[in-house]
């Protein structure tokens, strides 16, 4: 034990080592207590919803601010009452680049918000990564299709389900239904003969119809910033292919062309193109089959016109919308948006960004980001 | 000085050491009140065993001393073999002096243990060799001599019916010695008590001597000699030549030879013992142990500084490697940062910091303990406590206890302070533009419930803690108080207690965390 000559020594040690004791405890202490989150700070800003009736109350929604060069930057939370107001507090009230960003944005975090944030450049340069793959996908799927070993494996099981699937689309009831409307549209004394007739020329066309939907909706599959269309070109040519057929059959021709030319065969024809592919996406079988055929070693030359593009475009996005560099700073909206993504919960984000930022984004996209209105003050 | 008319009666006393060997067969003899007796004999023949026996320190039964006989004093009866004799307050040889208080505690804590506070003139008496000692000053800064006269005046302020001097004049000058001898008479005389002083060098002490008692180691029996420093010096010239050839060699002189304390001339100026000494509660003792420990347990500037330095790196290597070295650490720091600040907090907090800081600690205070409880083990320091009646268990061990546990939780809260100023600074650091609130809200979402209620798990925390100290400290204390011989023995328990103490740390935070996950 320590020897010091005095009472106060023999307890304790020196009283400068008693000072420093004391002092570094402190100083500890306030190193700890500097670390501890603000504790129920008061909102800065409020905002409200031009129709409160369409947000769920939400607490702790993160908010950003977008700097000049679009990245954004986490500024604080706000909450999201039920009476549609939203108090915003912000980490730094005193923030300068608050002064020209108080607009706020209320988006939901997935993967447009990235894409409505990203500049032009980025969005244009994903673009034709994109077009690159569905480009690609498409030569690639051609090659396969043409491949002895798909031909010989798999489009006889394929054909199958397609003939299943056809068939089950015909009687799916809206196609019962778009089909009566069709045959209503024609004479009375007619409907027997046509209706039989026009069944085996749209169940010979449907077929085709199949893969060459497939091959016209490939590419768009992978197109996630935009809403989800089939493209129909090619039930418009099969369309014009039943008509030549049914010319050719002289059925009852002036009377047949009447009804084809009519709203109710296309509507028919729309509906019963998008059954088919309904029908395909559900079938269970059809996955095991593509499990096999995506698997197959052999298919894989065939698909070297997609593997480029596709791994272009698997290391361009990520870098372009998430900011993954490894260098990096933190990219918190990205975070956010990839936790949503993960865990299938994306929640509500806001950004604040200057008036002229937040027409930029709403003339690109109307429909997602809600903008904000001033509150009174809190 | 109150004369008390004592005599002490031995009678059949037999000794046998644990190793089955006998130290002494039948002795019988008497010391009447007011009596100074000599016990003179070789080098290790056993005088002190006898000293030792009279002031209730001997180790007896199962696999301990085996002793026969009876003691009487004061009118009391004592079966030897039985129970144990706190007649006599023993003079250590090696002092035994408490060296964590200064020299006026040493004889406060004495006096307030005494039973019932020493009267005023006991007090002066056991003082008068003391002037030239100043009260305050520490054990570690007096001279032999004045460590010697310390003892004693201890011994004496303890009070008990008998005193035993177990080689009082050892490291004395010849001086120094005669006074002490004639303290010791005067002492004797003036209480009435029966002195017994086992000495070495005889010629110091024997013309205050009553009687001289010979320690035989042929006969192993005391027998009684002329008061004859002749015939005395014979007696054991003959005893060394058929003992040991070793036992001839003259024994060495202490240091305090080459620098004779000085008594003060009387009257140069007022003895400031007396006064100084007062009375205190054991309350007051408890709290002085507390205190101490705390210091050097808890508090002292370096171990704050090694605690701090150890959250320190903690939380910079935790929050540095935790974003730079996951998978894919430089890519996906930015993606999962949320997350990974979560991650770090929750370990950091719940697991990293309770651990390095317990370890620490414990590593650092298992290797005081043991040291401090294997000096005084050593230098008979609990002997001596104990032979003084002051109660080393509530005092040393409950201090040094409670102190781990309240220390260790003192630590922590202290350490996870810096280790979370140290994390926050670190990612600051890596991610520059952040705000520090954004590091606060999320590194704490699993530990700090609505920004100031401690999350459940830190109760788990507290506990792994408070009791990985708790038996580190236990294990610290039990290495330490074990028989210890050399200064070698005090090195070992150091290490065998940090490596008990650091392997039970681990233990406990192992299990405790495995069970609360």
């Amino acid at each position: 034990m320590r020897s010091v000559n005095t009472k106060f020594g023999v307890m304790f040690g020196r009283p400068a080592a008693m000072a420093a004791s004391i002092g570094l405890s402190v100083l500890f202490l306030a190193a700890g207590w500097a670390t501890l989150p603000t504790r129920n700070p008061p909102a800065t800003w409020v905002y409200r919803l031009p129709d409160p009736g369409a947000a769920a109350a939400a607490d702790a929604i993160p908010v950003f601010i977008m700097r000049p060069d679009r990245s954004t930057l986490r500024a604080g939370q706000a909450n999201i009452k039920a009476d549609g107001h939203i108090d915003v507090t912000l980490y730094d009230p005193s923030d300068p680049r608050l002064i020209e960003g108080s607009e706020g944005l209320l988006f939901n975090a997935d993967l447009r918000v990235l894409w409505l944030m990203a500049s032009e450049e980025e969005r244009a340069q994903l673009q034709r990564g994109l077009e690159k793959l569905g480009r690609g996908l498409r030569d690639a799927l051609d090659a396969v299709l043409r491949s002895p070993e798909f031909n010989e494996d798999y489009r006889g099981a394929l054909t199958e389900i397609g003939r299943e699937t056809i068939e089950a689309a015909w009687r799916d009831p809206r196609t019962k239904a778009a089909y009566e409307e069709l045959l209503r549209s024609a004479e009375p004394v007619l409907r027997e003969a046509v209706g039989r007739d026009l069944k085996a020329i749209v169940m010979k066309r449907a077929e085709p119809l199949l893969w060459e939907m497939v091959s016209a909706n490939v590419g768009s599959l992978f197109s996630v910033f935009h809403a989800h269309q089939w493209d129909l070109t090619p039930v418009e040519q099969a369309l014009d292919a039943i008509q030549r057929d049914v010319r050719e059959r002289a059925l009852i021709e002036k009377t047949a062309q009447r009804i084809l030319d009519s709203w109710q065969a296309k509507d028919f024809l729309r509906t019963f193109a998008g059954n088919v592919v309904d029908a395909v996406a559900r079938d269970t079988r059809l996955k095991d089959v593509l499990a096999r055929l995506l698997t197959d070693q052999r298919l894989g030359p065939y698909l070297s016109a997609a593997s480029q593009p596709a791994g272009e475009l698997a290391r361009m996005t990520p870098q372009v919308l998430f900011g993954v560099h490894p260098q990096t700073d933190l990219n918190a909206l990205a975070a956010y948006t990839f936790r949503g993504f993960v865990t299938g919960r994306p929640g509500p984000l806001i950004i604040l960004m200057s008036a002229q930022r937040r027409e930029e984004i709403l003339a690109l996209d109307r429909q997602s980001p809600r903008p904000l209105l001033h509150g009174a003050q809190p | 000085m109150t004369a008390t008319s004592t005599t002490l009666d031995i009678a059949g006393l037999t000794i046998h050491r644990p190793s089955g060997a006998l130290l002494v067969r039948d002795a019988t003899f008497t010391i009447g009140p007011s009596e100074v007796v000599l016990l003179v004999g070789p080098s290790g023949c056993g005088k002190s065993t006898i000293v030792k026996l009279l002031g209730g320190l001997l180790d007896t039964g199962r696999e301990g001393w085996t002793v026969a006989g009876r003691l009487g004093c004061g009118g009391r009866s004592i079966d030897l073999g039985q129970e144990r004799s706190h007649v006599g307050g023993i003079v250590f040889q090696d002092h035994a002096l408490f060296n964590d208080l200064s020299a006026l505690e040493n004889l406060r804590i004495a006096a307030d243990h005494a039973g019932v506070p020493p009267d005023p003139e006991l007090v002066s008496g056991a003082t008068a060799l003391l002037g030239d000692i100043e009260p305050r000053k520490t054990i570690a800064s007096c001279s032999g001599g004045q460590r010697q006269r310390l003892a004693i005046a201890r011994t004496l302020l303890a009070d008990r019916p008998v005193l035993l001097f177990d080689e009082p004049n050892s490291g004395l000058d010849v001086n120094m010695a005669r006074r002490l001898g004639e303290l010791i008479r005067d002492l004797c005389r003036s209480m009435g008590k029966p002195a017994l002083v086992v000495a070495h060098h005889v010629k110091d002490l024997l013309p205050v001597a009553d009687r001289v008692l010979l320690f035989d180691t042929r006969s192993r029996r005391l027998v009684e000699v002329p008061r004859d420093a002749e015939i005395i010096e014979a007696e054991l010239l003959k005893l060394d030549a058929d003992g040991s050839a070793a036992a001839t060699a003259p024994l060495p002189q202490a240091a305090e030879a080459a620098a004779p304390a000085r008594a003060p001339a009387p009257g140069a100026r007022r003895n400031p013992w007396p006064a100084a000494i007062g009375h205190r509660s054991k309350f007051y003792w408890f709290g002085r142990y507390m205190a101490e420990y705390f210091w050097e347990l808890c508090v002292s500037p370096l171990m704050l500084v090694y605690m701090g330095a150890g959250a320190l790196i903690m939380g910079f290597v935790s929050m540095w490697f935790g974003f730079h070295y996951n998978s894919f650490g430089g890519y996906l720091k930015s993606l999962l940062h949320d997350e990974t600040l979560v991650g770090l907090g929750l370990v950091q907090g719940t697991v990293a910091v309770p651990l390095i800081s317990s370890i620490l600690f414990v590593a650092r205070n298992n290797a005081i303990i043991a040291a401090d409880i294997g000096n005084r083990v050593l230098s008979s320091q609990f002997k001596a406590m104990e032979n003084l009646r002051i109660e080393a268990r509530t005092y040393i061990f409950s201090a040094i206890l409670i102190n781990m546990v309240v220390g260790a939780l003192m630590l922590l809260v202290l350490s996870l302070g810096v280790a979370s100023w140290s994390s926050m600074q670190t990612w600051h650091l890596q991610f520059p533009q952040q705000n520090f609130e954004l590091w606060r809200g999320q590194f704490f979402q699993k530990l700090i419930l609505d920004g100031y209620r401690p999350a459940p798990s830190m109760g788990w925390v507290l506990l792994k803690v408070a009791l990985s100290a708790a038996l580190a400290g236990a294990a610290a204390i039990v290495i330490g108080g074990g028989r210890k011989e050399s200064v070698l023995e005090i090195n070992s328990a150091i290490a065998r207690s940090i490596i008990v103490g650091v392997t039970l740390t681990l233990l406990v935070h192992a299990v405790i965390s495995v069970l609360t996950l």
